[in-house]
This record gives structure tokens, C-alpha cells and sequence, in this order.
């Protein structure tokens, strides 16, 4: 500010620049309209102020309507004055106030609407007095202006609860509607419906609940669903998952066996939901929806228990196996504590009689699992009074006779009883129809079962005895498998090739065959492997390389029409073959023997033929000459000739015979079949027989053929010898018969039969009768060589026939040759 | 404490963890108000309630909620409404914390229930001073760290804050050591 234009006088006390700090807006004209006189703040406002300016320069009254400041003291002196600072917005209020000298003074201040204002002007809060209440009254309105905000907020804020409260009545509307739904749908819907307080406790169930459990609202009322519905067969898995879901607070579906009033249970699926109030963090209530499921679920069930008994048994490799899981899946589907099963004392002799079974669930202090005991006894099926006994002592809880039951179910096999079930239990619920007689249905199985397992053991047995019969049997006994390798070998077997059976186990029997058979050894597991069964000799070679000869008999093996190896019986051919070589041995020696033997005869025949041939020769002279002897003693001379005829005739006889026999054994005389007129070489037969022909008659059987082919020569040396010893042992007139027939209506042999009454043999003598030089014992003077019926047996052989003789003692013998014969030339 | 103060709260957290999280807080402070009204004086427990909650429901110590407070009440609350007054009460760091007074004194003009703090500077040089803050109130001095670490926001200046004095029996008022680079930079940058 110009010092020229400081106000000289002191007004009220303070100096100017106290009273400028004062009054920072504060103005004095003098009575030219000058200004004199001016505040620190708006003189930094009023740039340009010169020395005493004109206040309209710089300023202009805009109230009241005065042209200027001395003007308006008369009239205007109370009236609130607004001056506009040219060339800028600042608007100051304030009053004016004569002084003494003639000039006017006008305090006031920036008329300011809000803060931005002290920006906008230019004006820092310090250049405004302290006393100035501008800035508060600027707070205020910003106050205002904060309070005015907190409205609208709280104007916006009801806007929203008002939606929110609408939404929420429309959608209480809503709900209500909906529960008005519900309430009819609750009341007459099939299904049980019950609301609960959060405690559990029943408030409020619909007809039919009532329907269902066959209590009233008034008896329910207050009381827990559990408290009344719940049993013995209730799963307390269930319940115990049940109790947990309501401690949660939470929403829960489930499935058990509920109660009824009148006792009956029944399966319901039940889907308990929380009721929650407003803020959803408080459960008020619970609804809680029952289906019954009983005819579902006992289908499942029994559905499910069919199939795990038949894969229990399919899958039990013992009979305790078997039953332990059938008496748990039976136990669970009746709801049993305890189990038990046995045998039938009249089936079979398996080591298990008795077994029990006890439900971890239903009975605590047994162990679950099943096991054998006898519980000091065995437990008489018949009686019932050892249950309570048993339970009791499992459960640790007294048991009343009168509360226990029990499900026995027979099991049996093609119509016999082979083992007992009986599953027990307090309170047991009695089982459905459909169950009593699927378990009936399964009790067949096991049956069945039983049955198996039993045949099992046998076989077992079977296989044991037949593996001790194969090791300890004498020969060699192999099994290959498919790649034909040792899957089996005995003891035997074992010790032929000097090996471990462990260490044959696997082994291919080729490594056991010497190389220069193994081309044969292949040959044959060729024809093995084409079903053929095979019989060779072969060595098998130890590991100390000794070759032991052996007779290998392989059969193939068949599986489903299939080969699938060998089974092969391996001979040690060491000592029968030790034996054959002692044997072949030895008749080498007797054929050699029997040469030396024919040779000798023969020689010997020949032999003694010549001097027989001089014998009778001279035998003939001596004849003639004894014809000249005086008849005295030309008689004695004939009776010795005589003896030396017949001597040399048997003696020749003999020799033939000797010669015969000789030739048949070294095999130089055959049978040469010519065509025979049959009963003209009877008749020639009974001719050769010499004397006694007279006694001899001839038969001839039906259909005999009038020519046969025939070795007539051969015959006949067996036939003469039979005829001639019929007739000789028969004394006449006794009848000697000789007949021929067809030995059979085929008609392909022949059979001669020399019958005679004779003497007969004695039985003891007849089994030598074919020995070479043997003679009854009864034959007395008659005189025989004892080769005629060895001869008549050589020759029926050689001919392809047989001799047989039937002799009794006093009654006579009858000799049947047997050859065969052909027709035709 | 004024609804000022708690709206100012309820700012923060909605900013920075949304409206759930300050339902939540509102909630576990147990505050019925939906709305606070800034001219409107409520129980100082109110105040101290949500500050707790808000401690319990981020998992932050009481005194890490009201220095963030404090930062954003000149930061946010005091510019939005009282910004202008806040630039005419000073131009640097020293004049403003002069004139804190003043401000209260004429807050309490408008609240007639304010029951404003005392300050007073010491020890001012070019780069430092000490500030002493006297209430009745306890456990602010959090609060007043947050104010200081604001203010130093205010004019740019990278402020270090340390507590040299402790209220306690006798000694009724914190004081804290406030030092900073130099004078350049003073000037408010907001």
C-alpha cells in the first residue's frame, strides 16, 4: 500500500497496520469518493491502486442503488453493502460507517459460497481476520454439504432396501405360495413327511407318515424320530452317520430299516434337509421326507446276496472259506449277531464240523471273523437254548429267552442233508418270504458246494495215492508238457537215469538219448506229436555216461481234443535183457541138441536098417533051409525063426517110427495137401489095421464134403497109430469106432475120432501120454513102443491140427484129431 | 467419534477388499448401521470395534489398520471434503502441522461433540521437527503415524517418523521425530 494513501487518523485505538490486519477487507473514502485508506488483503487484490484512486475505479456499489459511499451515509447507513471489485468476481459484504472527519468506512469481508471459492479469488485462509466467521460458515456449508451426502447416501441406501424389501416380499409371496403348495403336496403325498425342530424333535408329520409308522402326530409329537423308529436291525453305522449329518447342521440323505408301531420294519430312503433362518447361519428346523423302499431294496438285497454267494463259493478254494463267507452275507442279510453251521453227522468225513460266526456290527467281544470252536461242546442244532448262552456272552448284555430267534436252513445236496445253518440274533427280524426262500435256494448251493469239496478231497486223496503208487511203482514214468519237456517224473524214472527229479524237471528227453539214436528219438516224438502211441527201444545215457538199454511205451495227451504232451512209461531193459541173452543161450544149446538128437536117430535107424535088412534076409534062407529039416526038428526051427521075424519086424517097426519122428523134428517132412476121397481113405485105414479091422467100424458125420484136400500121408501116420492102439489096448469083441464130421457148421475143419472100450488110462499116466517112449502103467504084456501118440500129435500139428485124448480108466479112450481141411483140387 | 471418521474407515476397506469384506467386518464389529452420518457422533467403541474386526478379518495387527487409516484419512477423506482448507493452511510440511490446530478448532465450530487431539511443534529446523499430539483417547499413536507418513505424501517428501515420546503418567502426550531430505520438494504435490 502507498504510504500516501495510509489513513492518518487513529479511529478506535489500534494503529493502522493492526487495524489492517484486523479488518484485511476494510476501505475509507474520503468525501471526494477517494479511497484512503485500505486493508492489507484487499489492497493486494486491487492491483494497480495508485495514489487516493477513485473508489469507482477500482470498485462498484452494487447495493444498495447509491452512486457512492458518501452519498449513501444519510439514508443508507443501516443497510448491508455489497461492492463488486472491477475487473474480477470478488464480491465483498460489509457496512459502512461514517467517522468524524467526513469519511466513510466500509469493513467487511469476501462474500465466499464454498472453499473452491479462496481458490477461484485467489485468497489464502491466513489473509482472512481470525475473527472472520467467512471460513467457518464455509465449514458449515461444507458440513451441510457432507450431511447433504450422507442423505442422498441414505436416500440410495432406502431406494435399495425398499427393492430389497419388495424383492423380498414378492419372493416371500412366493414362498409362500410355494410352501402353501408344499403344505397340500406334504399332506397328501404317499411319502412320509416330517418337520423337526433343530433339536430333532417332531413337530409336525403329514398323514402319511402317519400311514407309514402307524403312530399318530399326538404320539410323535416332541418325541425324535430315532427314539421311535429305530430297532435292532438298524444299521448303527447309519444312525451314527445320521446323528453326525444333524450335529453339522447339515442336509443328508440316507437309507435304513425304520420300525413301525405294530413292529413291522421296513426299508425307507430317507432325505433330511436343515430349515434356516433369515441370516442362514441358525437352523430352525429340519423336513425330513420318507420313501418307503422295502420291496426295492430287499430285491437289491437279495439280488447282490445271490451273487456274492455264488462268488464266495465259486472263488473258495476250502469248504471253511466257502461257509465263513456264506454265514457273513446270510448274517448281514437277516440282520443276525451270531452264525453257526455244520455238517451233517451222516455226510462225509471233511475235518470241519462246526463253524461259527459272529457280526462285528451287532456283537461286540467276538472277533468278526470266523473261526472254529467247539464253545465248550458242540452245540446240539436241535436246541435253541444254547443261543441265549452264546449272544450273552458276546454282547455282554442279558439276552431273554423270549427275545431270541433264529433262522435255521438245511442245506442239501441232490435231496440229502449235508450241513446246517442256523444265524440268531436278538429281537431278529423275521425275514421276508421272498428271503426265507432265496436263502432256501442258496442253501442248495452250498449244498452243492459241500458236495464239491468233499469231491475235492477225494480227488486230492486220489491224486496223492496215485503220486505215491507212480513213485513207488518199478518202471520209469514220465509227463511232458506242451514244449515237451519234463513236467512230471517218478522215482523210477529218476534212479534209470541216475538224476535228481528236481534237476529232470524241465528238462527235454532228447538230452537223455545217445546221439546215434536221436534221428529214431525224433521219429518217434513225430508220431507222438500226431496223436500215435508208440512202443520202442532205445538207451538212455547217466551222467557218467553209462547207456542203459530201456523200453519207452508213449501215449500222446489230450486237453479238449488237443495234445498238449506225453505220458511215457520208460522200461529198464538191463535185466530182462541179461535173461533173454541166458535164454537164447540156451536153446541154441537144446536146438543143437535136438540136431545131434535127429541125427543120431536117423543115423542110428540107418544104421541098424542094414543089419536088419541081412537079419531078414537070412532070416528067409534060414527058411528054406529049415524046409529040409526033419518035421521034429523043423518045428522047433520055425517057433525060433518065428521069434526072429517078429523081433526084427518091431525092430524095423521101430525104426520107422524113430525115422518118422526124426524127420517131423528136423523139419524135412511137410505138408503137401492133395484132394482126398474121405471115405475111401477110411476104408484104406481100417484095412492097414491088420488084423482086428474086423472089429472096427466106420461113421461118417453129415455134409462132409466127398473130396478134401488133404496131406492123406501125414494122416494116415497119426490115424494108424491111434487105430492100431485102439485095437490093441481093447480086447475083441469090444468095437473099435472110427468116425470123421465137420468139427463145426463153418465147416473149416475136419475131426477124426478113433473111440474104442479098452482099458482106458489112468488119469495119472495122461499127461505124460505125449512124451516120446511113455507107456501107461496099465499096459501090462501088451507090447508098444511109446512114440506111436507122440507121432500122431507131431503129425496132427504138422498138418495145422491138434490131437487131444479122453481117456477112463476101464471104460475106454477116445483120441479126436482136429485138422483143418480145403475143398476144391 | 464422528461418522466422519468410521465412513472414512468403511472407505478404506471397500477399497481396498470390497463390499463383502466390509459387510463382514461390520458384521463381526457387531454395527447395525448400514450408513454413517459424517455429523452424526457415535460411541468411540464403534470406532475401535471395527478397527478391531477389520484386524481379525484381514489377519493384520490393529496397529497396521489404524496407520492405514491414518494415511488415508489426509490422503482420501480429509482432501475429498476439506482439500481447499487443507492447501490455505499451509504450504509446506511445517506450516500445515502449525495450523492443525487452527483446522480443529474450527472442526469443532461444526462438531460440537469433537473432542480434537492438541499438537504442537518443537525443535523445527530445515529438515525436521518435532510434532507432539495430546488426546484422551488411547492407542492412536498408530494413527498419528499414518497422518504423518500422509502428510509427507501431501508434499511429496519421503518423510522419516519416529516416536520420541511416550504418553504415560505425567507425560501426557506422544511426540514424534519427523525429519526429511531437504526443503526442496515441500511444496504439497496434491
Amino acid at each position: 500500500m502507498s504510504s500516501s494513501v495510509a489513513p492518518a487518523v487513529n479511529l478506535v485505538g489500534p494503529s493502522p497496520a493492526q487495524f489492517a490486519r484486523l479488518f484485511p477487507f476494510h476501505l475509507v473514502v474520503d468525501g471526494q469518493n477517494r479511497v484512503v485508506q485500505v486493508g492489507s488483503t484487499l489492497l493486494r487484490l486491487c492491483r494497480g491502486f495508485g495514489d487516493q484512486p477513485d473508489f469507482n475505479e477500482f470498485l462498484a456499489i452494487q447495493r444498495p442503488l447509491v452512486e457512492s459511499l458518501p452519498g449513501a451515509i444519510q439514508s443508507h447507513l443501516g443497510e448491508l453493502f455489497l461492492l463488486q471489485l472491477r475487473g474480477h468476481n470478488l464480491r465483498l459484504r460489509g457496512q459502512i460507517l461514517p467517522l468524524d472527519n467526513g469519511q466513510v468506512l466500509f469493513v467487511g469481508s469476501p462474500w465466499i459460497m464454498e472453499l473452491a471459492d479462496l481458490q477461484l479469488y485467489g485468497i489464502s485462509v491466513d489473509e482472512f481476520a481470525l475473527h472472520d466467521a467467512s471460513l467457518d460458515l464455509i465449514l458449515a456449508v461444507q458440513a451441510q454439504r457432507m450431511a447433504a451426502g450422507d442423505r442422498q447416501r441414505l436416500v440410495e441406501r432406502l431406494k435399495i432396501q425398499r427393492s430389497e424389501l419388495q424383492l423380498a416380499c414378492a419372493q416371500l409371496k412366493l414362498r409362500e405360495a410355494e410352501a402353501s403348495k408344499l403344505a397340500n403336496v406334504a399332506a397328501r403325498t404317499n411319502n412320509a413327511v416330517v418337520i423337526t425342530d433343530s433339536e430333532g424333535k417332531i413337530e409336525w408329520v403329514n398323514d402319511g407318515f402317519v400311514r407309514l409308522t402307524g403312530f399318530s402326530l399326538t404320539e410323535l409329537v416332541g418325541k425324535t424320530a430315532g427314539m421311535l423308529l429305530q430297532g435292532a436291525a438298524t444299521d448303527p453305522k447309519t444312525v451314527e452317520f445320521m446323528r453326525g449329518k444333524i450335529a453339522a447342521q447339515e442336509g443328508f440323505k440316507a437309507e435304513l430299516i425304520n420300525y413301525a408301531k405294530d413292529g413291522r420294519h421296513y426299508w425307507v430312503a430317507l432325505d433330511v434337509q436343515p430349515v434356516r433362518d433369515e441370516t442362514g447361519s441358525r437352523v430352525t428346523h429340519y423336513i425330513a421326507i420318507q420313501q418307503e423302499i422295502t420291496e426295492r431294496v430287499e430285491s437289491e438285497q437279495r439280488r447282490q446276496l445271490q451273487q456274492a454267494v455264488s462268488t464266495a463259493l465259486g472263488e473258495a478254494e476250502t469248504l471253511a472259506q466257502g461257509i465263513s463267507s456264506v454265514l457273513s452275507l446270510f448274517g448281514g442279510a437277516v440282520a443276525a449277531r451270531l452264525g453257526g453251521f455244520g455238517l451233517a453227522e451222516s455226510f462225509g468225513d471233511l475235518a470241519v464240523e462246526y463253524l461259527f460266526w459272529s457280526s462285528g456290527d451287532r456283537c461286540e467281544g467276538l472277533p468278526t471273523e470266523s473261526y472254529f470252536a467247539d464253545l465248550e461242546g458242540r452245540l446240539n442244532w436241535s436246541e435253541g437254548e444254547e443261543w441265549p448262552r452264546i449272544i450273552e456272552a458276546a454282547t455282554a448284555e442279558p439276552v431273554p429267552s423270549h427275545g431270541l430267534s433264529a433262522v435255521a436252513i438245511a442245506c442239501r445236496a441232490d435231496r440229502r442233508l449235508v450241513g446246517k445253518i442256523i444265524l440268531a440274533g436278538v429281537a431278529l427280524p423275521k425275514p421276508s418270504g421272498e428271503m426265507l426262500r432265496l436263502l432256501d435256494l442258496l442253501s442248495n448251493q452250498i449244498g452243492q458246494f459241500i458236495v464239491r469239496q468233499q469231491a475235492r478231497l477225494e480227488l486230492q486223496r486220489s491224486r496223492d495215492f496215485a503220486l505215491k503208487v507212480m513213485h513207488l511203482m518199478g518202471q520209469g514214468l514220465t509227463v511232458t508238457d506242451e514244449k515237451g519237456t519234463f513236467s512230471f517224473v517218478n522215482e523210477a524214472f529218476a534212479a534209470v537215469v541216475a538224476r535228481s527229479r528236481q534237476s529232470l524237471i524241465g528238462m527235454n528227453p532228447a538230452e537223455l538219448v545217445p546221439e546215434d539214436q536221436q534221428e529214431v528219438f525224433r521219429q518217434v516224438l513225430a508220431e507222438q506229436s500226431r496223436g500215435i502211441t508208440s512202443a520202442y527201444q532205445t538207451q538212455l545215457v547217466q551222467p557218467g555216461g553209462v547207456k542203459i538199454p530201456v523200453m519207452i511205451t508213449g501215449v500222446p495227451r489230450h486237453e479238449n481234443g488237443r495234445i498238449i504232451g506225453t505220458i511215457a512209461v520208460i522200461t529198464d531193459l538191463t535185466e530182462p535183457k541179461r535173461v533173454e541173452s541166458q535164454m537164447a543161450e540156451a536153446l541154441t544149446r537144446e536146438r543143437e541138441l535136438n540136431a545131434l538128437k535127429s541125427s543120431f536117430i536117423t543115423m542110428a535107424s540107418h544104421e541098424f536098417r542094414t543089419p536088419l535088412t541081412s537079419i531078414v534076409y537070412a532070416h528067409d534062407l534060414l527058411g528054406n533051409c529049415v524046409q529040409a529039416l526033419p518035421e521034429a526038428t523043423a518045428g522047433r526051427a520055425f517057433r525060433y525063426l518065428g521069434i526072429i521075424f517078429d523081433s526084427t519086424r518091431r525092430m524095423s517097426e521101430l525104426m520107422d517110427d524113430l525115422l518118422l519122428l526124426g524127420r517131423i523134428e528136423s523139419g524135412k517132412f511137410n505138408c503137401v495137401p492133395i484132394p482126398v476121397d474121405l471115405l475111401g481113405f477110411l476104408e484104406e485105414l481100417k484095412r492097414q489095421a491088420g488084423e482086428g479091422q474086423s472089429r472096427v467100424s466106420i461113421e461118417i458125420g453129415s455134409g462132409l464134403p466127398t473130396l478134401a484136400l488133404l496131406d492123406p500121408n501125414i494122416l494116415r501116420h497119426a490115424l494108424l497109430n491111434l487105430l492100431i492102439n485102439a485095437l490093441k489096448y481093447s480086447s475083441a469083441p469090444a468095437k473099435v469106432t472110427l468116425s470123421l464130421c465137420l468139427e463145426n457148421e463153418a465147416g473149416s475143419s475136419l475131426r477124426f475120432q478113433i473111440r474104442d472100450q479098452g482099458c482106458g488110462i489112468p488119469a495119472a499116466d495122461q499127461e505124460k501120454l505125449f512124451q516120446p517112449f511113455f507107456r501107461a502103467s496099465n499096459v501090462g504084456k501088451i507090447r508098444g513102443t511109446g512114440i506111436g501118440l507122440t507121432i500122431a500129435r507131431d503129425c496132427a500139428r504138422l498138418h495145422g491140427g491138434e490131437l487131444t485124448v479122453i481117456s477112463q480108466l476101464g471104460v475106454g479112450t477116445t483120441a479126436s484129431l482136429k485138422v483143418p481141411y480145403w475143398v476144391g483140387s | 467419534m464422528y461418522g466422519l471418521v468410521n465412513r472414512s474407515i468403511e472407505e478404506l476397506i471397500v477399497a481396498r477388499y470390497g463390499d463383502a469384506a466390509w459387510a463382514r467386518v461390520r458384521l463381526g464389529a457387531g454395527v447395525d448401521e448400514e450408513v454413517f452420518l459424517s455429523n452424526e457422533s457415535y460411541p468411540d467403541a464403534v470406532t475401535y470395534n471395527l478397527v478391531a474386526a477389520a484386524s481379525r478379518e484381514f489377519g493384520v495387527s490393529v496397529a497396521e489398520i489404524l496407520e492405514a487409516f491414518g494415511e488415508h484419512w489426509v490422503l482420501k477423506t480429509a482432501q475429498e471434503h476439506y482439500g481447499l482448507l487443507l492447501d490455505s493452511c499451509g504450504n509446506d510440511l511445517p506450516d500445515l502441522l502449525a495450523n492443525l490446530n487452527n483446522l480443529h478448532s474450527r472442526a469443532v465450530l461444526q462438531f460440537p461433540n469433537l473432542q480434537p487431539p492438541k499438537f504442537s511443534v518443537s525443535s523445527v529446523t530445515a529438515t525436521s521437527v518435532v510434532l507432539h499430539h495430546e488426546t484422551h483417547r488411547e492407542g492412536l499413536s498408530p494413527f498419528v503415524f499414518g497422518l504423518i507418513r500422509g502428510l509427507g505424501k501431501r508434499f511429496n517428501l519421503a518423510v522419516k517418523v519416529t516416536q520420541v515420546g511416550f504418553r504415560s503418567p505425567g507425560h501426557a502426550h506422544d511426540s514424534f521425530h519427523i525429519e526429511w531430505p531437504d526443503r526442496a520438494g515441500t511444496r504439497r504435490s496434491v
